[in-house]
């Protein structure tokens, strides 16, 4: 007996889907990719009752049909390979918004249960929900939940078995004004058995409304019949697509006059009251700054005792490696190939992690939405937008992660930009490489530090406009973004932000520096005989060859090596320093001040914010734009703007200093 | 009748019409920004607006608000709404 259960979870942005399905499935759920897109698709495990609920988390989407690559995925999964049971996820205190996709729903005839959703906070605003009369009208159970509590968790799973034993499928509910044309459409459909399984009406009304899953389902089954009668409806009739979404409209707005009745609305709402401060045009960007301020200490100062520890342990591990291992070059390779680039990686963690609890924290408050509105009309003409913001924090942390995180905005082409410009921004591999410039020939200060932050800021900005203006014309993210009513955050949304993330870091970003860490070893050694000096290693050599080129930075050939191999990695930049200078890293500040000029430093710590960060993070926008032609570019574009913007620092440096 | 953007902030005005292409007028019609309902402009700023619909709020930008095509608001019984009209042409065909 097949116990298993496929169950799909669907529903609105910010319906409170994610937060139920986290505590469905626990810490347990699998992130992959739907098949051919960069859709991410959560699926976790529940048991209940005896029955294995694989549970699949859909986007959030308040529709359907549309153009969006999330929409397509959700289509295509439900009408292709329907699952047993779905969920839609609806939030009670704004039911209207969740009315429309139930709708959709109900014409593909599967088996349904809706979750009404914070039905605590609908009740503290006054609005009334007639449980039992939603329930009747949309032939389906509804299991009032409060999610944020773990309220109502069991009713809900109990409805699905239930729902899944019974026979019955919801009836779909008759539009009278589009009725007629969907019935044409679906006679055309007689005799076609590709069309087996699939539900005849939904496919019609979605043809109707020129939804991208039918078309390229119509064209994939070669249904020409069904095109033709589109055309014709077309001829006669007029655009038919706007005509089914009013017809939904309508339906969904008479069912809400049925089942919802607002008794006195509060004075006020918490949400209005924060609102107006958090988006007021003298307070605003101050609490925006104070915000991300804070989260940025937090995120160093909470992480700096598990980053030393973490570096006492790598220290304790490589100086017993080298006690214990003959003296030759494989354990030379073991100790400060592997071991020194195993370590770089994981030191960073702490931060990583840190920064991740910060972002979903404001995340997960429903403050990001907020700053993506704030930012938006100056992201906006930078040729960003609001959308561009979260990704760009959380290349702070990491840009491998960032440029995944681009995922979230819809335009290609912005995506695209946002992408470009990622790699801008300042990871925490190459601040070491601030700290150790700045004390040795800066004196130390933090102005310099600070200030790469700012050129980080100033760079992306003007490069997201030149792009716009030049090779990526056009593409506009189109905000419109739903302020959600502010929460609590809930712990198991940040540690399930907090895992996925820092598993991505791990998988993608970890195992490609560890490899550019053995290759810069191989860099610094090959060539070198035994007792021989890093002058003589091929990476010095290729260093020197093309010395020439950053003659007017007055960079010697160890600042280019420390470059050259820093373009797989930012982590080795400091230790090749040190290699090149025959030097021991902690006392690299010191002879780096007998070599480097103050205003050749400056310039060396701004291309190294600027340029290529690493290996991972190319192979990030390889696997993002799928385009050979774009990472190229990538590459090209930032060491081009590297050289520039550092050529510029050095001759104002100069001037000034 | 006047863009949405265009609106004075703290003003509740009705929508008349989205003038956009298709597939940004459905999506538009589907978050509930659709012709007949009233909307409250709660903060504006350098273009982009923070509006009320029904029981939601959105962050609209100026491109999006530039779109939605308003007149004053008459009635202020607005939250019975009946008419979603999508469709320029919903009435001719019923």
């Amino acid at each position: 007996m097949n116990k298993t259960i496929r169950v799909a979870l669907i529903g609105p942005p910010n319906s409170g889907k994610t937060l139920l399905f986290n505590l469905i499935t626990g810490a347990r759920a699998k992130v992959s990719n739907w098949p051919g897109t960069t859709v991410e698709q959560r699926v976790g495990y529940r048991w209940h009752k005896g029955y294995k609920l694989e549970v699949f988390d859909l986007p959030g989407l308040y529709s359907l049909s549309g153009w969006s690559p999330e929409q397509e995925v959700s289509a295509k999964f439900l009408l292709e390979e329907p699952p047993d049971v779905v969920v839609a996820v609806l939030d009670a205190s704004n039911l209207e918004r969740g009315l429309y996709l139930v709708l959709q729903l109900l014409e593909i005839e599967l088996k349904i249960v809706i979750a009404l959703n914070k039905i605590d906070l609908a009740e503290k605003l006054g609005i009334e929900i007639d449980v039992a009369k939603l329930s009747e009208i949309m032939s389906c159970p509804v299991v009032p939940t409060v999610a944020t509590k773990a309220q109502g968790l069991s009713a809900l799973l109990d409805s699905v078995v239930s729902v899944y034993k019974s026979q019955a499928k919801s009836k779909p509910l008759l539009y009278e004004s589009v009725e007629e044309l969907a019935k044409r459409l679906m006679e055309r459909t007689k005799n076609y058995k590709e069309l087996k399984g699939i539900s005849l009406r939904r496919l019609a009304l979605a043809l109707l409304e020129k939804d991208r899953w039918a078309l390229s389902f119509v064209n994939r089954a070669g249904l020409e019949n069904l095109l033709e009668e589109l055309r014709e409806i077309e001829k006669s009739q007029g655009d038919p697509s706007a005509l089914v979404a009013q017809a939904r409209l309508e339906k969904a707005n008479s069912i809400l006059i049925e089942v919802q009745r607002t008794r006195e609305a509060p004075l006020y709402r918490l949400s209005d009251l924060v609102d107006k401060a958090v988006l007021d045009p003298h307070l605003s960007i101050p609490i925006l700054l104070s915000l991300f301020w804070a989260l940025f200490i937090f995120t160093f100062k909470a992480s700096e005792p598990f980053v030393e520890l973490l570096e006492s342990f790598i220290n304790v591990v490589s100086n017993a490696l080298l006690e214990a291992l003959p003296q030759n070059l494989l354990s030379n390779l073991i100790v400060e190939g592997v071991v020194a680039g195993v370590g770089a990686v994981v030191v960073l963690l702490p931060i990583l992690i840190f920064l991740f609890i910060g972002l979903a924290i404001l995340d997960d408050t429903g403050y990001m939405a907020r700053v993506s509105g704030l930012l938006d009309p100056v992201a906006s003409r930078a040729g960003l937008s609001g959308r561009s913001v979260l990704p760009l924090a959380v290349c702070l942390g990491c840009n491998v992660v960032g440029v995944k995180a681009t995922r979230i905005i819809s335009d290609s082409r912005e995506r695209l930009r946002t992408i470009l410009v990622a790699p801008f921004m300042s990871c925490p591999a190459r601040l070491p490489v601030y700290v150790v410039v700045s004390s040795a020939v800066l004196g130390g200060s933090l102005a310099p530090v600070a200030l790469m932050y700012f050129l980080s800021l100033a760079v992306i900005l003007s490069i997201a406009l030149g792009l716009k203006k030049t090779v990526i014309r056009e593409g506009r993210e189109l905000l419109f973004t739903e302020l959600p009513e502010y929460s609590l955050p809930a712990l198991i949304n940040i540690k399930n932000f907090v895992i996925e993330k820092t598993l991505d870091f791990v998988k993608r970003a970890g195992t490609v520096l560890v490899l550019a860490s053995i290759a810069v070893w191989m860099f610094l050694n090959i060539g070198v005989p035994e007792g021989g000096n890093v002058e003589e290693s091929l990476g010095a050599r290729v260093a020197k060859l093309i010395e020439h080129l950053f003659k007017p930075l007055d960079f010697d050939w160890r600042l280019v090596l420390a470059l050259l191999s820093g373009f797989l990695a930012k982590e080795v930049v400091v230790s090749t320093l040190a290699i090149a200078f025959g030097d021991e890293e902690e006392r690299i500040a010191e002879s780096l001040g007998d070599y480097v000029t103050p205003a050749s430093g400056l310039a060396f710590m701004t291309f190294v914010l600027l340029y290529t960060p690493c290996a991972a993070t190319i192979a990030a926008i390889w696997d993002e734009t799928k385009s050979l032609k774009w990472t190229l570019f990538s590459i090209a574009l930032s060491l081009l703007v590297a050289y520039i913007v550092s050529t510029i620092v050095y001759f104002i440096a100069k001037a000034v200093i | 009748m006047m863009k949405l953007s265009e609106v004075k902030e703290g003003s509740t005005v009705k929508i008349a019409r989205i003038s956009a292409y298709s597939d940004v007028k459905k999506v538009l019609c589907e978050i509930g920004l659709s012709p007949g309902r009233s909307v409250k402009v709660l903060i504006k700023r350098d273009g982009m607006l923070v509006v009320s619909v029904g029981s939601s709020k959105f962050c609209l930008g100026r491109d999006v608000a530039d779109f939605v095509l308003v007149e004053e608001n008459t009635e202020l019984s607005s939250h019975e709404q009946n008419d979603t009209g999508c469709s320029d042409r919903s009435s001719e065909l019923r």
